[in-house]
């Protein structure tokens, strides 16, 4: 039987909405509200940058929606339903190394399709495949430790890919590469979410980074949504090194 | 630098070997000036006599003659249940402390408070539960290996990256099943520590448990030769251990690795 290598494009249902989003954490007795009602909605097959200043509540509000925190008031909608646990349909690229070290890259990638039942043909397929799209077939069989930053951030990238989700959901995923793997790997992203469909959530506290990425950039202060950007400039919008960029955007 | 690799890598193989060599050597030498009486320390020729004696000796040709296998045997039968039940109690409730506040809460204090009493301490109390015999010896094995190996699953399970059991949820892992896919395996090098350090202290406290005066294993044959002045058998008996020990320690490593792909790739 010739195995199933095909990555399906995702089914433009997916719309997330975050309503009244609320979170306050504990800090030495005292309540600090990191979250302050925040309320947008995604659209199937948007790619939505969240950008601001450390500390402002990207990370928090990236790990409520992938469902590993609870909001203490607020509710996550997908598709209109209610979710508030984690899920192979939300997946999340995290900002460290977060690949099972004791897995090689080939058993990283296909760790969630086991996990969820899927045959033998099938895992088969989509991961050497979604391998080959990242570039990493050859390093099938290492394990992290034997592969570099951006390889790994590529696995990262493949593991959670290979699963179909409705919503990218990405977490500085970049900030610790070198500049010239960020650039391959934006790119790569990019060229990704074109071929799978999927809708994206990606934070970072590169503006110039959002730019290059998004559709709309929603830049948050002190627990809001302090500014609300889109964009229509035509992909790619990379320049090449000889062109000046200063006016560019 | 071809060569200087290859001296390296052939310094590396001898390297095992220099201590006890030097150790072998200096007894030889010490015990043949005669400087120290033979009952304090015997000369390797006797020891090498005794010690063939009792691995193939038949039985009749002296007090320790051919009594190998059937000391190995019940001392092995000892350590396999002390050893056996002290990870089947200590690994889940370590894991569970590790991952539970409320369990290690509860247990903690506990275990760290019976964990300061020296085996020796706990000796006279499962004589008088269990009386002299197997029973007493694998309650005193069980007890000491229980620490090693519930004190390592705790610190390894404790240790998990969060980002792995956050990455299991979305991958379609949790509950029962991320302990088995993410918290065992990635605590796998300290539970494969606690294991050997609990097999090696079973050892221990297998001789201490066979001193109380069972009718055979290992340290049965060590405290009968300390009751006849037999040093050559006292030493017989501490090579044997430690040469079965060893042998037991690298069984357990290579059944770990043959059942574990993380203890194999992460130790």
């Amino acid at each position: 039987m010739k195995p199933d290598t095909s990555i399906e494009r995702i089914e433009q249902n997916a719309r997330l909405e975050v309503h009244k989003l609320a979170k306050a954490f504990d800090v030495h007795g005292c309540l600090r509200p990191v979250l302050k009602e925040i309320s947008f909605s995604l659209d199937a097959g948007e790619f939505v940058c969240i950008t601001g200043r450390s500390g402002c509540g990207k990370t928090t509000l990236l790990n409520i929606l992938a469902g590993f925190l609870l909001p203490d008031s607020g509710t996550v909608k997908l598709n209109g339903k209610i979710v508030n646990r984690s899920g192979p349909e939300r997946c999340m690229v995290f900002q460290e190394d977060a690949l099972f070290p004791w897995l090689t890259v080939w058993e990283n990638t296909a760790f969630g399709l086991q996990r969820l039942g899927f045959d033998k043909t099938t895992i088969h397929g989509r991961v050497t495949r979604l391998l080959d799209l990242v570039g990493l077939v050859s390093f099938e069989n290492h394990l992290p430790r034997e592969i570099s930053g951006g390889m790994k951030q590529r696995v990262a990238l493949a593991r959670v890919l290979v699963l179909q989700p409705q919503i990218l959901l990405m977490d500085e995923p970049f900030s610790s590469l070198d500049t010239e793997t960020r650039e391959e790997m934006q790119d790569l992203l990019t060229t990704l979410w074109a071929e799978t469909g999927s809708t994206i959530l990606f934070v970072t506290h590169d503006m110039d980074e959002a730019v290059l990425l998004a559709d709309r950039i929603l830049v948050m202060d002190r627990g809001s949504i302090a500014e609300e950007i889109s964009l229509s400039a035509v992909r790619p919008r990379r320049l090449p090194f000889d062109l000046p960029q200063k006016g560019f955007y | 630098m071809a060569k200087f690799s290859k001296k390296r890598q052939i310094f590396g193989h001898v390297l095992p070997w220099i201590l006890p060599s030097l150790l072998f050597v200096s007894w030889a030498v010490f015990s043949r000036t005669d400087r120290v009486p033979g009952y304090l320390v015997p000369k390797i020729g006797q020891v090498w006599e005794t010690g063939v004696l009792y691995l193939v000796g038949s039985p009749g040709g002296g007090p320790y003659a051919g009594r190998f296998l059937g000391d190995v045997t019940s001392s092995l039968v000892r350590v396999g249940l002390g050893f056996g039940m002290a990870t089947v109690i200590g690994l889940p409730l370590g894991i569970l402390s590790g991952r539970l506040p409320m369990a290690e809460r509860g247990l903690s204090v506990f275990i760290n408070g019976i964990r300061m009493v020296p085996g020796i301490a706990w000796l006279p109390l499962p004589i008088v539960w269990f009386g002299i015999g197997t029973k007493t010896a694998v309650f005193l094995v069980t007890l000491a290996a229980f620490f090693p190996v519930y004190l390592n699953a705790f610190q390894g399970a404790r240790q998990i990256d969060p980002l792995h059991v956050h990455a299991g949820a979305m991958l379609g892992t949790s509950g029962f099943r991320s302990i088995l896919c993410i918290i065992v395996p990635g605590a796998m090098p300290h539970i494969v520590t606690g294991l050997r350090l609990g097999l090696g202290i079973s050892w221990a406290y297998l001789v201490l448990g066979e001193l109380t005066g069972v009718p055979d294993g290992l340290g049965a044959a060590i405290m009968d030769a300390r009751m006849l002045g037999r040093v050559d058998m006292i030493v017989v008996g501490i090579i044997v251990i430690a040469f079965i020990g060893k042998c037991s320690d690298f069984l357990l490593v290579i059944s770990l690795y043959g059942l574990s792909k993380s203890a194999r790739r992460m130790t």
